[in-house]
């Protein structure tokens, strides 16, 4: 593991001990997130973290480089 | 006088190599330092400074009333520098009768106390002790996450300031990309370092502190460490180009 997957992977584990979440916790999150935005993006690219600020909150970075809008349905597609 | 703990959650962060090295620093610039080893039963202040084969008394007989802590202190090398040792767990130790048996220190500038692993109640009767707080964390993911623990349990506690010491950290591996940087490290724990200390072979061979070489590296990194201490400053040892530059304070 080379220094930069440590950080990667300290960053979530102390937002994780801070925010007292469970095992399994930011895969649900990272996923759901990627899904939500995967509705309406073409995404390359996605991640998450919750990163940790001085003040003692957290802030939610989500990275995603969107390569093309989705078509978006409307109420009549629904019905067909 | 300050009393300051040097303490890291996890075992083998360099607590005890701090602590005396550190101690070493303050006393060659003339002040009188006294380290207490609260690592009880696991003591190895004593072994870092060449003086184990000087002990007479130690906390346990302090908290006892065998002695006085006076009584109990060894002298180590020729400037002000005196170890309270602590070979054996003493019956009943709480952290007021700790506390009390270093109430009888009073005549020295800075007490620093060796803190011991762990989070219970060893750390509890030391950082008690103690009105400022030194965190040394190597730059190992489970250091790390440690250290983040013990800020926070530190939070807790009527500190004047609790800081961050980077230990062991090595140049090479740094410029390789296989070993985290200073700059991730104090990000990560949101704190800026008052010390950051290259890994050094001079502190692996288990030779007594006293007496290294001035012009090793590590020698340079603890006299600012040392600068930052006594001036309540945050100037940051360069262990990239071995240079020296100020950080601004946080």
């Amino acid at each position: 593991m080379n220094a930069r997957d440590s950080v990667r992977r300290l960053e979530k584990m102390l937002a994780r001990d801070k925010l007292k979440a469970p095992d399994g916790f930011f895969e649900v999150f990272e996923r759901d997130l990627a899904a939500l935005l995967s509705a309406y993006f073409e995404l390359e690219g996605f991640t998450a973290a919750i990163e940790s600020l001085p003040e003692g909150t957290e802030l939610v970075v989500v990275k995603a480089k969107v390569k093309a809008l989705k078509p978006l349905g409307n109420s009549r597609s629904l019905r067909k | 006088m300050k009393k300051i703990v040097v303490t890291s959650g996890k075992g083998g962060a360099g607590k005890t190599t701090v602590t005396a090295s550190l101690g070493v620093v303050l006393a060659s610039r003339g002040y009188r330092i006294v380290l207490v080893d609260a690592d009880v039963g696991l003591n190895n202040l004593d072994v870092a400074l060449g003086v184990e084969n000087k002990l007479v008394y130690d906390l346990a007989d302090v908290i006892a009333g065998r002695c006085t802590a006076a009584q109990a202190l060894i002298k180590a090398g020729s400037r002000e520098l005196y170890v309270l040792p602590s070979a054996v767990e003493p019956a009943g130790m709480t952290a007021q009768s700790f506390r009390a048996a270093l109430d009888g220190i009073s005549n020295c500038d800075y007490m620093l106390i060796d803190c011991p692993a762990g989070i219970e109640h060893g750390f509890h009767r030391a950082v008690s002790a103690a009105d400022r707080a030194l965190v040394v964390a190597t730059p190992a993911v489970s250091s790390i996450r440690d250290a983040d623990k013990v800020f926070k349990l530190l939070s807790a506690y009527r500190l004047e300031s609790v800081s961050l010491i980077i230990n062991r950290i090595d140049a090479s591996l740094v410029k390789s990309g296989e070993m985290m940087c200073a700059t991730d490290i104090s990000r990560l724990l949101s704190a800026i370092p008052v010390g950051i200390i290259p890994e050094d072979r001079h502190f692996c061979n288990g030779a007594p502190l006293i007496g290294l070489p001035e012009n090793v590296k590590t020698q340079k990194a603890l006299n600012i460490l040392a600068d930052n201490v006594v001036n309540d400053t945050y100037k940051a040892f360069d262990y990239l180009s071995r240079g020296i530059f100020k950080r601004r304070r946080a």
